[in-house]
């Protein structure tokens, strides 16, 4: 089931809440590296979490993660991984460092290490200078960095960080998903993030899964998911001419839709060399073409489709 | 943040160190629970109480027995004094007087201990650890039982070297060798009691406050209900026994028993028993009804005792949960 390149994997997986299923013989492999998790509200993104973290106990089916058996090894499972939950979370009366430092204890890190780590986490979380203060009085935006920290300080391999830049302001958002960025690549750890917000996603994902009503309707990387079917140029024009359009469509190229000075074409699938029968249109209509470039659809694109087919 | 920084490399780096054993994580809160509630100053001032009761206990018992000496010097009856209050009823009233200051101190350090979790989604941050809920529980349990333990107890303990270094010569250790271990135990039946009921409240609320009340409200209802039930059949079946009435003995034990199934009842009668001490043996000045007073039967204390340690657990293990269930 499980692959070396996959962190979880489950199969077959039913998850109810009382009588209403929410998952229904559910199969998934979550790879490594920075995994983005999609779908509208109800989708099952948050059960699939709370189910590999132990939280909830499966109807049927199996789940692993990093190999373990999710519903014999919890403990194991806990130790390795961290979570950022979606809603605010602490221990009461306590400030940053002693809760962080708690956390790591929590996980089994010696009190020594925690409190080392504790600092060094809340120094990169840039709560350095608040880190004495209580974690009741801090900001939405503290709140989240501090849930971050927590999740960071014993060293896990898998982090699953559930709508990370909720309730953040537009600069807040925009360190938390840095800091997403800078522990999601090139430090041995694997990050899953739910999320609305399909620009958090294309900014600090590699690859996505898409859910709807508990099934996988997408699944690969990005860059791969973005990709239009056949061969699809943006052209920008200094001033659009329907002279280009025609002389484009004398060539072989279908118009697909235009903003602006830029127009989408999909060419033939003979074409060997794109660029050359652009330049060959723009000459032929007297054109000027400031750029191109292969077409690609937004994440929105894809998530729309996903969704809605 | 990954900032760059000409004096330190401040980008992240994962943990590599060494992480301890996983099964111990009950005693990483039990310590939390202790250190987190040791810096209240709410926390010592029953303490402070207690302690007062303690030295007042003291010095009362050392009065009542030079006193007595005295008198029984002077050859004027000072054997009734002396048997009025003996070294196991003094042990006995240090652990039993203290009763408002334990319930008043598990209310101080329970009532918000898992419901103030329960308010700031803690149970993310503990459940998404290597612990199970049972875990979770031991570790608070642990923690406030600890600290109504050491805060009743060692007062007494403290009571007893005082009687143990001064009668010695009196044959203190002589005649009551297993005092110590007696009184050890019966100290722990009021704060495990009082433990396991304030967690298995807090455990339902969403409110320390709201906790502590409703605790306070099942403790002192309890306590009224079952000491007037148990005094309107005492008055019955003392003037039963006073008649020589067949079974008013019993009828007399089934009311003492009565009286103490409420969590102070149930430690004040079973201390009573473990101690081997009479209420007579009580030189405060009492009503004659409670100087008649004797020792309940142990079995249905004891079952009780039983189930208000286990039954407040079970309830928070099953309300205890990282994720609100909702039944759809």
């Amino acid at each position: 089931m499980a692959e070396t390149s996959s962190v979880a994997a489950v199969s077959d997986l039913t998850v109810r809440y009382g009588t209403k299923t929410v998952l229904q013989n559910f199969s998934l492999e979550i790879p490594e590296g920075c995994v983005g998790l999609l779908g509208p509200n109800g989708a099952g993104k948050t059960t699939l979490i709370k189910t590999l973290l132990g939280f909830l106990t499966p109807a049927g089916g199996r789940a692993q993660v990093m190999g373990l058996d999710v519903a014999h090894q919890g403990k194991s499972i806990r130790q390795k991984i961290g979570l950022m939950p979606e809603q605010d979370c602490h221990i009461p009366g306590m400030n940053a460092v002693t809760f962080v430092a708690y956390a790591g204890e929590l996980a089994g890190m010696p009190p020594a290490q925690a409190i080392r780590r504790a600092h060094e986490v809340l120094e990169w979380c840039s709560l350095g200078e608040a880190r004495y203060r209580n974690v009741e009085t801090y900001s939405t935006g503290m709140k989240q960095r501090v849930k971050l920290a927590q999740a960071l300080v014993h060293g896990p391999r898998l982090l699953f960080l559930d709508e990370p830049t909720n309730g953040l302001d537009p600069a807040g958002r925009d360190e938390m998903l840095e800091l997403v960025r800078d522990v999601s690549h090139g430090k041995g750890l694997s990050v899953v993030v739910s999320s609305h917000l399909l620009p958090d996603i294309e900014r600090t994902c590699d690859s996505v899964i898409v859910m709807r009503r508990g099934e996988v309707v997408r699944q690969g990387p990005i860059a791969q998911l973005k990709q239009t079917g056949g061969i699809q140029f943006d052209v920008e024009l200094r001033v659009f001419t329907d002279r280009f359009v025609a002389a484009m469509a004398d060539r072989g190229a279908t118009p697909l839709h235009q903003l602006g000075s830029s127009c989408r074409f999909e060419l033939p699938e003979s074409v060997e060399a794109p660029y050359r029968l652009i330049f060959e249109a723009a000459l032929a209509s007297e054109s000027q073409v400031r750029g191109f470039r292969p077409a690609e659809r937004s994440l929105e694109d894809v998530f729309m489709e996903a969704v809605s087919s | 943040m990954s900032t760059p920084s000409l004096i330190a490399d401040r980008s992240y780096r994962n943990y590599d160190g060494p992480m301890r054993t996983i099964r111990a994580g009950w005693w990483v809160i039990a310590q939390s629970v202790i250190r987190t509630n040791v810096r209240k100053v709410g926390f010592w001032i029953p303490i402070f109480a207690i302690i007062l009761l303690h030295l007042g206990l003291g010095l009362l018992f050392y009065v009542l027995n030079n006193t007595n000496r005295i008198v029984a010097q002077m050859g004027t009856g000072g054997d009734q004094v002396k048997n009025s209050f003996t070294y196991a009823s003094c042990c006995y009233l240090g652990v039993t007087e203290s009763w408002l200051m334990v319930f008043i101190e598990a209310l101080i350090i329970g009532a918000g201990s898992i419901a103030a979790d329960n308010q700031a989604n803690a149970l993310l941050v503990y459940l998404s650890r290597p612990l199970t809920k049972l875990d979770y529980l031991l570790g608070k349990w642990v923690g406030v039982f600890s600290l109504l333990w050491a805060s009743s107890a060692l007062p007494t303990f403290l009571l007893y070297l005082f009687l143990l270094t001064t009668y010695w010569d009196e044959g203190f250790f002589k005649n009551n060798p297993y005092l110590l271990p007696q009184t050890f135990l019966a100290g722990l039946i009021a704060p495990a009691l009082n433990a396991s009921l304030m967690l298995g409240f807090s455990a339902w609320s969403k409110s320390g406050r709201l906790a502590g009340a409703a605790y306070a409200g099942f403790y002192f209802v309890l306590a009224t209900l079952t000491r007037v039930s148990g005094a309107i059949m005492a008055e019955n079946a003392f003037v039963a026994q006073d008649n020589d009435v067949p079974g008013a003995k019993a009828a007399v034990v089934r009311a003492m028993t009565i009286e103490d199934l409420s969590v102070g009842g149930i430690s004040d009668g079973l201390t009573m028993t473990l101690l081997k001490v009479q209420p007579r043996e009580n030189p405060l000045p009492l009503p004659e009804r409670k100087k008649r007073r004797q020792q309940p039967s142990v079995p249905p204390l004891a079952a009780l005792a039983a189930g208000m340690l286990l039954l407040p657990m079970v309830a928070a293990h099953l309300k205890v949960r990282a994720v609100e269930i909702v039944n759809g």
